[in-house]
């Protein structure tokens, strides 16, 4: 009994040790081999859900106006669609390529051609593929020899590779996806890269395999780059299952560096990342076609068309006050334009006369025929040193407009040798002065396109009275009118 | 002596305020309109309305609004507003409950005004276009003493107007010139230097009775045949029995461009397809540089001459 007892206590004591001594194994535990990857990601080059809708009811060859079915497909409304994208019409074997003209509304938009027929049956597909290249940076964690790093990308469960979008995971494409694998990390060479659709040989269903085997040993902190995408991409998935608009939809990457061949490759460092694709943000808003025609009073002292100005003028007057006579008296108003009409817009000017004493058509100033008596309303002449003899008459300095008739510094034709290019101002009173009848509005500013900004210029106005001028208040009107382009 | 001192202060004072004068600048007429252009089909019989809204961002003004009859004042697509009566301003009216055509209101500074402009066209209106500028005119309120003109500011929206029992008016074209600058002596076919900039000028006339939107392009071939270029037209009206000169929203620019060109513009009126068109051909070459080359040659054979 003794006995028994003391081969007790020994086996008890002898596991007692036994476990203290896996204690110290549990305290200070042999490092293992596996590690995960780290500064890992998955960057897209366009995170745009793809568009997988059909057609609505009603829909017959020629129409340009698309309504959308609002149930039973992953895109249900016409969010994610913008003006100017191809969209692919019609069934999976007939369907056409058609362009958005523009977004009629939360179910409809319009397409630049009519709808083909065969291409306008309820339930036909719509779909608009955003393809994204993937670029999937990591640092390596262990030194593997004549291993390989593979890149799990999810697809869809079923059609993951026949080009069109899917609700569950990326599509392969028709195409096998262009591929740029790592570089560098201290191996000895890369081998080519390779691509496998879901199920395909050596990759399980559920996701796209993407792998670049190298010989050699990599470094431990190799930063490296995997490209997924180039010339032919993968396709953006479709709006998930009970996907809310302005959600994203995230979908798992898994990045792994794998052992050597002779050991079939076993996953040795394994990291996952997440990654989200969701609609754009459709940004719409008008700017409504305008004119804007501005006229400014100019001061005294200010210089235009090359003469210090000696009145003031405001707004809606040239108020010349009381005259100097025999000489000239200057004054200006500065006259801006603007519109965003494609194209352009036109200023022109007009009298209803000469200057006449309180506006009586009868005691006039006559407008001015220039120092020699060559310029009218439509031809232009010198008016530098002839102050002797009454007249009216204006020109134009041009500030920053773009066409117009002529300028105060024009020295060609009947204004060589001089500093004020001038003519009369056009009337609609009828013979009043030869050729001042019943002119035409002249067009003084204008542009055939839209301005890149607004356009100023001064009209000059310059009276002289000679010293026999019937004294009296001498008034006219003159009219400026800015209109856009036909 | 404070009294000559306070004097000598107030002078120096009203001298510099005097002196140092700011040019005044502050009054404006200053109007905006939108729409600037209104285009409108209508059968007899039918009415349309447009708002329009009109803007004072001068100071305070008094506004008149007319719709004015206007002819194109050129090729270009500017207007010259006529005083000759056109029967379709009887088409024309407002909506608003205290306005009337002509309609005068007074609009303070910064204020906007929204007409309702109603085009209400007889049953008996017989087909035709017609071209009219609603027209906003600032009344000149400011007083002169003594000699002075008073100025006017006004502006206007053109009002494109066509009856049609059909909706669908015949529309025609014809090309009045296809040109090509700068060309060497005005030699035909055209020579341009390889560093000059082709510009292209294309008039086309509206034959028809009705106005027309131009759709069409210049399309570029080189010697080989092969289309190197597209030049858009922009979409202008081309009033009835006038001509307008297109613009392209595009120039052409090649990279020294060396050979036998042609240049094909085509336009449609739109819905329509009376398509006209015209080919222009010409040739470039660097004729400039093989010119001062030649010269060069010229002199350095004829210095070596002299020499020997």
């Amino acid at each position: 009994m003794f006995r028994l007892k003391k081969l007790v206590a020994k086996i008890a004591l002898a596991s007692i040790l036994a476990f203290s001594g896996q204690t110290l194994f549990l305290i200070h535990p042999q490092e293992l081999d596996s590690a995960n990857l780290t500064a890992v990601a998955d960057t897209l080059s366009t995170s745009r859900l793809s568009y997988y809708g059909s057609l609505g009811v009603g829909h017959t060859a020629g129409v340009t106006l698309i309504k959308i079915s609002t149930s039973g497909m992953p895109s249900t409304s016409t969010a994610n669609l913008f003006t100017g994208e191809s969209v692919l019409i019609g069934d999976t074997t007939t369907a056409s390529t058609y362009t958005v003209d523009d977004i009629y509304d939360t179910d409809e938009f319009t397409i630049t051609a009519g709808l083909g027929a065969g291409d306008n049956d309820s339930g036909d597909l719509v779909i608009a593929t955003r393809s994204a290249t993937h670029t999937v940076t990591f640092t390596t964690a262990s030194a593997i020899a004549n291993g390989a790093i593979r890149i799990l990308i999810p697809s869809g469960t079923n059609g993951n590779n026949d080009g069109i979008p899917n609700h569950d995971g990326f599509d392969f494409g028709f195409t096998t996806p262009s591929l740029t694998g790592p570089s560098g990390g201290g191996v000895t060479s890369w081998e080519t890269a390779t691509a496998t659709a879901s199920a395909g040989t050596w990759c399980t269903a559920g996701n796209h395999c993407f792998e670049a085997r190298y010989n050699g040993t990599n470094n431990v902190n190799a930063a490296l780059t995997f490209t997924i995408g180039g010339a032919n991409k993968l396709i953006n998935p479709a709006p998930g299952a009970g996907h809310t608009a302005g959600t994203a939809d995230t979908y798992t990457v898994t990045i792994q560096q794998l052992g050597p061949m002779t050991s079939q490759y076993p996953v040795i460092d394994s990291t996952t990342v997440k990654i989200a694709v969701i609609e754009s943000v459709r940004v719409t808003a008008t700017v409504d076609p305008t004119i804007t025609f501005t006229v400014a009073s100019v001061g005294v002292g200010v210089t235009a068309c090359l003469q210090t100005l000696d009145i003031t003028s405001t707004a809606t007057t040239i108020p010349y006050g009381t005259l100097d006579l025999a000489s000239f008296n200057d004054a200006a108003q500065q006259l801006s334009a603007v519109t965003n009409a494609a194209g352009g817009y036109a200023v022109t000017i007009i009298s209803d006369d000469q200057l006449s004493v309180g506006g009586d058509h009868a005691v006039e100033i006559e407008n001015t025929d220039c120092d020699n008596e060559n310029c009218t309303d439509t031809v232009s002449g010198r008016w530098s040193s002839e102050n002797d003899i009454s007249g009216f008459g204006f020109s134009l300095h041009n500030i920053d407009a773009n066409t117009a008739p002529f300028w105060y510094s024009t020295t060609t034709g009947n204004c060589s040798g001089g500093s004020f290019c001038a003519r009369m101002i056009p009337s609609t009173a009828t013979a009043s002065e030869t050729p001042d009848d019943s002119d035409t509005a002249l067009q003084i500013m204008s542009r055939s396109t839209i301005p890149s900004t607004t356009e100023d210029l001064y009209v000059c106005y310059r009276l002289v009275a000679d010293t026999t001028q019937t004294a009296g208040d001498y008034e006219n009107n003159v009219t400026y009118t800015a209109t856009a382009t036909f | 002596m404070i009294n000559r001192c306070k004097l000598l202060t107030t002078i120096v004072c009203i001298s510099l305020y005097l002196s140092f004068y700011t040019p005044v600048q502050a009054q404006t007429v200053s109007l905006s309109i939108w729409p600037p252009i209104l285009d409108v089909i209508i059968k007899p019989g039918k009415a349309v309305t447009q708002v329009f809204r009109f803007t004072n961002n001068g100071d305070n003004t008094t506004i008149t609004a007319s719709i004015v009859p206007f002819e194109p004042a050129d090729n270009f697509g500017h207007v010259k507003l006529s005083s000759t009566p056109s029967p379709a301003t009887a088409y024309f009216s407002l909506q608003n409950a205290d306005l009337n055509l002509p309609a005068t209101f007074a609009l303070k500074a910064g204020e906007s005004q929204e007409l309702v402009l109603k085009i209400r066209v007889p049953d008996t209106a017989p087909e035709a276009d017609h071209c009219l500028t609603f027209l906003f005119d600032s009344s000149n309120l400011g007083l002169i003493a003594g000699t002075g003109t008073k100025t006017q500011g006004s502006i206007g929206a053109n009002v494109l107007l066509t009856v049609s029992k059909t909706g669908q008016p015949v529309r025609l074209a014809k090309i009045d010139s296809f040109t090509l600058s700068p060309c060497l002596f005005n030699l035909s076919p055209c020579l341009l230097d390889s560093f000059d900039q082709p510009q292209f000028k294309f008039l086309v006339k509206n034959t028809g009775r009705n106005r027309f939107k131009a759709v069409g392009q210049i399309d570029i071939r080189n010697t080989f045949n092969k289309k190197i270029a597209t030049l858009g037209f922009r979409q202008d009206n081309v009033l009835a029995n006038s001509s307008r000169y297109l613009t392209s929203d595009t120039t052409w620019n090649p990279v020294f461009p060396v050979g036998r060109y042609q240049a094909t513009a085509a336009i449609t009126p739109e819905d329509s397809t009376n398509t006209v068109s015209q080919t222009l051909t010409f040739l470039i070459l660097p004729y400039k540089a093989l010119l001062i080359l030649g010269l060069f040659w010229f002199f350095f054979y004829l210095i070596k001459k002299l020499k020997n």
